[in-house]
């Protein structure tokens, strides 16, 4: 608590003190207290889905955790039986009807391959220099933007 | 700290807030001046007082009866307002105070000589000295007015300022002594223009 300045020799700290102390409330623009109960009217309207879990009606909440357990017991379940092998059938099955994921990675690789091959034959000097080059063009512009902040905008004591 | 008392009453005194419209009405000048004078925005404040009266309705069951409804309202708008400046000073931060930042760290920080008077106001009305004195304090740059107006205003003693803002205890000491000189020349030189005005 700082009910007098903490150094009452200082005659600036006391002055300040008693200045600022003397000030009374800004008033409150008119406006906030019909945005406020406008907001809340808002989100009194929302229905329960919108609102976050805790504003939720108890059933729902109680529904939900029910339906998350049996969601969750269902995937365990599921790993479970297809890591047993038990229904390889099953697995071939699935993995046919993801035969395009395959088709895609293939075709990834044909695309990105010529590109490694190019990068891979880039004599190393080229790829430092690359990067130096772009690192102090980076570091400039930060630079000169800073400067010009500092210079131009930025508040001054 | 803050179990300030409601700062707007009816003419029969303090209104007992029995809906929250009326708690609000009771409150709202002080939060925003706690925001306000923190963020020194008048726009950005009022939007943190939305969001503390949007808390405080979630907890309206308990703070319609709690005496220290003003106290728990001063905090969330406090720190609100801190992790509204903190968000932009993050951002800005390389650009505006890379510099400065370095300067609390310094314990040979220059000492600021001023020459106090014994008040800042001759023939300066009541309502223009309350708005030369928010005005000043606007002028202040965030790093500076942040720490003053929680010393001064707040009641925060230097250590928890420190800790709040995250930063050193040397840092906010100076930044304090600094922003006061600072606050007082800006308070000088508008106390004579308005005083010269006056006499006009």
């Amino acid at each position: 608590m700082n009910p007098t300045p903490e150094n009452p020799r200082d005659p600036l700290e006391a002055l300040i003190h008693r200045t600022l102390r003397a000030q009374p409330p800004r008033r409150a623009p008119r406006s906030l207290e019909a945005r406020v109960l406008a907001e809340l009217s808002r989100q009194a309207a929302l229905p329960w889905w919108h609102k976050s879990y805790a504003y939720w009606p108890a059933s729902m909440r109680a529904a939900f955790f029910v339906l998350s357990a049996i969601a969750a017991a269902a995937l365990v379940t599921g790993l479970y039986v297809l890591s047993r092998g038990a229904s390889q059938e099953l697995a071939s099955k699935v993995a046919g009807r993801f035969g395009w994921l395959t088709f895609a990675q293939e075709t990834f690789s044909a695309v990105t391959g010529p590109a490694l091959s190019v990068w891979r034959a880039l004599p190393p000097l080229w790829i430092y220099g690359g990067a130096a080059v772009l690192a102090t063009a980076y570091a400039t512009l930060l630079g000169v933007g800073a400067a010009a902040y500092r210079a131009f905008f930025a508040p001054r004591a | 700290m803050n179990d300030d008392p409601p700062v707007q009453t009816s003419s029969s005194g303090v209104i007992p807030p029995t809906d929250f419209a009326t708690f609000m009405r009771n409150y709202q000048d002080m939060v925003f001046s706690t925001a306000a004078r923190l963020t020194g925005n008048e726009t950005q404040a009022e939007d943190i007082s939305q969001d503390v009266f949007l808390k405080a309705h979630q907890h309206f069951d308990m703070l319609v009866a709690s005496p220290t409804a003003g106290g728990w309202l001063k905090t969330v708008a406090t720190n609100l307002s801190l992790n509204h400046l903190s968000r932009y000073r993050n951002r800005w931060r390389f650009f505006s105070e890379f510099k400065r930042d370095d300067a609390g760290e310094n314990s040979d920080a220059p000492e600021v000589d001023f020459a106090a008077p014994d008040t800042f106001f001759g023939a300066v009305d009541a309502d223009e000295r309350r708005v030369l004195v928010e005005r000043a304090l606007d002028e202040l740059p965030a790093h500076q007015r942040v720490p003053l107006v929680l010393y001064h205003f707040e009641d925060m003693p230097y250590d928890e300022i420190a800790k709040k803002l995250g930063v050193s205890l040397a840092k906010v000491k100076t930044d304090i002594l600094r922003a006061r000189a600072a606050l007082a020349k800006i308070i000088q030189r508008a106390g004579s223009t308005a005083h010269e005005a006056f006499n006009k």
